[in-house]
């Protein structure tokens, strides 16, 4: 039996989908989409049971990629019973979606969560009314606390079945619901979405289409606009009947220093830098401790075994690139994703976007792409898939710079490894403030010269709440597989490769060639070209190849401190990295990749220019 | 040289009207010359003879409109939004090109037939939902202040909004305007919930106070 959670943007979805099926969870892409779908198993009283936890949206007939995938699933792969999941605090809007859910006539539960918050608001809820009125069983929990929770599997088994609910549509609605039906066979929902512009018969929409034009000439109201009122009047009669008189909420709430102005903003600025500096400190000291650990323990024992030259170069790389990967991934991106997870879950990162919306507005952008870009300090690949999720393509394409401008953590780790170690602790920081002005004149640049329209942010601000430290942990590790599954194997063969080539003397070859270029211009030695060209297949690599070809781990023996200096902020600027190459390609396009990846390297090679002119 | 078109004149007093309210303040000559779709080298003789005559002071490269220059821009921007609204909503032109219709139109029309063309749609009888933009006491959730009650009446470009609908941001919706910050971005409660807006969808949202 399959079954499926819906319901609202965080209602506690994924808390009752963690809870019920524990740990041995499943997630993949929906077919053709970046939308990540949760699966999980579990067995109650001899059958077993498939929970799907789909994205939580606002509406069936939304155009969201969201919105998209649900409707198409309920459609396509219809599953056994849904588990609607609405939020207690907020029940009227909540119904509007169970009441288009109603629609689709599928077995179902229904589910009232957070009723611990309610009461606390001083919300009361008739549920056995709700249930009477919806037809369908109604459970409520309090997912935080794992009240109830263990109701809604016996439920699901036995007793779910489709909602006996119509909503009453005004009569012209009701009327081309008819006409549809008997001229094209369609069913009331097949009718609905059709008059919405909504569905794969073309004939069908295309009759609805008629309708639909002249229902709208004689109300001045779009079909959807109607039907959406409808659905929202019936929304107001049932929580008018099941939600009691709600006193004013008169608690402190976070909000009145959250979202003012000030102090809002110096604590947005403070949350992003100690977010930095914890991934910073925390990581770099992590990091020596797994090189530490991995050197005594493999690499060492490795070099002992007596190996033909060429096996012992190409495992010494293999090796090393083992390290610096883990090096990476554990300390700097999953301590990132682990801090990302809880600001997202505690609801802060909405109130973020929200103050940020007028800086990103001067970057051509709105306050809903502030998360794009924070999420991009820890691997711009997801950031850039998230970012696609903008609405015109030019804020697509604004954002498409601006997310592989960000310093990810592996450019952490060059600033960490080369600068901060070698120049000094402010040098490092330094270089966060020339990226973050370069991205500021960037998308300056870049809304004055890209033409189209520009959309506004509409953004619920997600309830504050304690993060659940389960919930953190899954959600950092799921997005750190990510890395590990699709950046390690590249970073293996690069490093591969790398050791082939400089055990046959290629490496030296290319050296001599962009020598004139590498010390001319930018006043380095030409293994360091050679380094940065590395850099392209994981941002790292730079700093290991330079460590490797210069022959030595302390580089501030052989390097000056401009040289560091300029090496890292030309490896943190120029070309984003292979994989970030790649899903580039894939969701905006070859133009909108060539385009980053040509005025990335010119930027990184202009300001390396220019520090060595200033300072060399 | 001298200002001789009249409709270049309007546009640029109007243009310098909706940019004080949109930016709250500075407008530039770029952003004239970019919101009058005219020749720019009459938009910027235009804009020195406005100067000259008082309707429109200029300073450190702001320009700014004088009581004078305040009265036409209204009234222009008045006729503009009237006929928009009357060919939009009653003759069924979609937004752009009644917009653009309407910049034309707006120099020519009389006050007097403006005036009637106003009482005609909101006469009753034409449907309680047509809420016009042209209507003296529009005011946008921008023009509320923080704590105010309001319920909305009419939001524009619905269709490019959908969300709004779905969130319960309707005409008819009672909402309350939780926060405004300086740059009129704004958060509403709406059905227990509170919605970021950004300032450019709050000004497609219009509202009545609650008394």
């Amino acid at each position: 039996m399959r079954c499926a959670l819906i319901g609202n943007p965080s209602v506690g979805k994924s808390l009752i989908f963690n809870q019920l099926t524990g740990l041995g969870v499943e997630v993949s892409n929906y077919p053709g989409t970046t939308v990540e779908l949760m699966q999980g198993k579990l067995c109650y009283g001899g059958s077993s049971l498939q929970i799907v936890d789909l994205p939580g949206i606002y509406s069936m007939d939304g155009e969201s990629a969201e919105e998209e995938l649900v409707r198409t699933y309920l459609l396509t792969e219809t599953p056994d019973a849904v588990i609607a999941v609405l939020d207690a605090t907020r029940m009227e809007r909540n119904l509007y979606l169970l009441l288009q859910l109603a629609e689709y006539r599928i077995p179902m539960v229904v589910v009232i969560n957070m009723i611990d918050e309610a009461a606390q608001q001083g919300i009361t809820i008739d549920s056995v009314r709700l249930s009477s009125i919806l037809g369908v069983p109604v459970i409520e929990t309090a997912a935080s606390l794992g009240k109830n929770i263990g109701e809604i599997v016996p439920a699901v088994l036995s007793s779910a079945r489709p909602a006996g609910i119509t909503v009453p549509y005004t009569p012209q609605i009701e009327a081309a619901i008819r006409s549809l039906g008997k001229l094209y066979d369609a069913t009331r929902l097949q009718a609905l979405m059709a008059l919405q512009g909504i569905g794969t018969s073309g004939d069908l929409v295309d009759g609805a289409r008629t309708i639909a034009g002249e229902i709208e000439s004689l109300n001045h109201m779009a079909p959807h606009q109607i039907i959406g009122a409808n659905r929202h009047l019936c929304a107001r009669r049932i929580a008018a009947d099941v939600v009691g008189v709600q006193e004013p909420d008169r608690r402190f709430s976070a909000d009145r220093l959250l979202t003012k102005a000030i102090p809002g903003i110096p604590i947005l600025v403070l949350v992003l830098l100690s977010m930095l500096l914890i991934v910073f400190v925390a990581g770099s000291f992590l990091e020596e401790l797994i090189v530490e650990v991995f050197t005594v323990l493999v690499i060492e024992p490795f070099q002992a075994v007596p190996l033909p030259p060429l096996a012992t170069a190409l495992g010494m790389a293999a090796l090393l690139a083992v390290v610096s990967g883990l090096g990476i991934a554990f300390p700097f991106v999953f301590i990132f994703y682990i801090l990302l997870s809880i600001v997202e879950d505690t609801g802060y990162l909405t109130r973020a976007a929200f103050l940020a919306d007028r800086v990103m507005h001067g970057l051509g952008l709105h306050g809903g792409a502030i998360i794009p870009m924070v999420m991009a300090f820890g691997c711009n690949v997801p950031a850039v898939m998230a970012a696609s999720q903008l609405r015109t393509v030019r804020e697509r394409t604004i954002a498409a710079f601006l997310v592989t401008m960000v310093p990810c953590s592996a450019r952490t780790v060059i600033i960490t490894g080369i600068v901060a170690a070698f120049v000094g602790l402010w040098a490092a920081l330094s270089i966060y403030l020339v990226v973050l002005i370069l991205i500021f004149l960037t998308g300056i640049l870049l809304a004055r010269n890209i033409p189209g329209g520009q959309y506004g942010m509409i953004l619920e601000m997600a309830p504050l709440r304690m993060p659940d430290p389960v919930l953190v942990m899954k959600k950092s590790w799921t997005r750190i597989q990510e890395f590990l599954f699709i950046a390690m194997p590249l970073l293996l063969a690069g490093s591969v490769v790398l050791g082939a080539l400089d055990y046959y003397g290629a490496v030296d070859a290319f050296s001599l060639m962009v020598a004139p270029l590498s010390e001319g211009v930018l006043g380095l030695p030409a293994y360091a070209a050679t380094a940065l060209l590395f850099g392209i297949l994981r941002k790292e690599m730079a700093f290991e190849t330079l460590a490797v070809l210069s022959g030595t781990a302390d580089l501030g023996s052989v390097l000056t401190a401009v040289q560091l200096y300029t090496f890292a902020v030309i490896s943190v600027l120029f070309v984003p990295c292979i994989s970030t190459i790649a899903v580039l390609l894939r969701q905006m396009g070859a133009r909108v990749t060539l385009a980053v990846s040509a005025y990335t390297i010119m930027l990184g090679f202009l300001i390396g220019g220019l520090i060595h002119l200033i300072a060399g | 040289m001298e200002c001789m078109n009249t409709s270049v004149r309007e546009d640029c007093l109007e243009a310098i009207l909706t940019l004080t309210q949109a930016n709250g303040g500075s407008v530039t000559a770029d952003g004239i010359l970019a919101a009058v779709d005219a020749n720019p080298a009459d938009v910027e003789a235009c804009l020195a003879g406005l100067v000259a005559e008082g309707a429109v002071r200029h300073e450190e490269s702001r320009y700014l409109l004088s009581p004078e220059g305040k009265t036409v821009a209204e009234s222009v921007l008045r006729k503009h939004r009237v006929l928009e609204c009357f060919l939009c909503e009653m003759l069924g032109m979609d937004t752009g090109t009644a917009s653009k219709e309407a910049c034309v139109l707006e120099h020519e029309i009389s006050d007097e037939a403006i005036d009637r063309l106003s009482r005609y749609i909101e006469r009753p009888g034409h449907g309680q939902r047509r809420h016009c933009p042209g209507r003296r006491h529009e005011r946008s959730l921008m023009d509320f202040a923080e704590g105010d009650l309001v319920e909305i009446t009419v939001i524009r470009c619905l269709h490019r909004n959908r969300r709004l609908i779905d969130l319960g941001i309707i005409p008819g919706e009672q909402v309350a305007i939780r926060r405004k910050l300086y740059n009129n971005a704004i958060v509403v409660r709406v059905k227990g919930a509170d919605i970021a807006l950004s300032p450019e969808i709050a000004s497609t949202v219009f509202a009545e106070p609650v008394r």
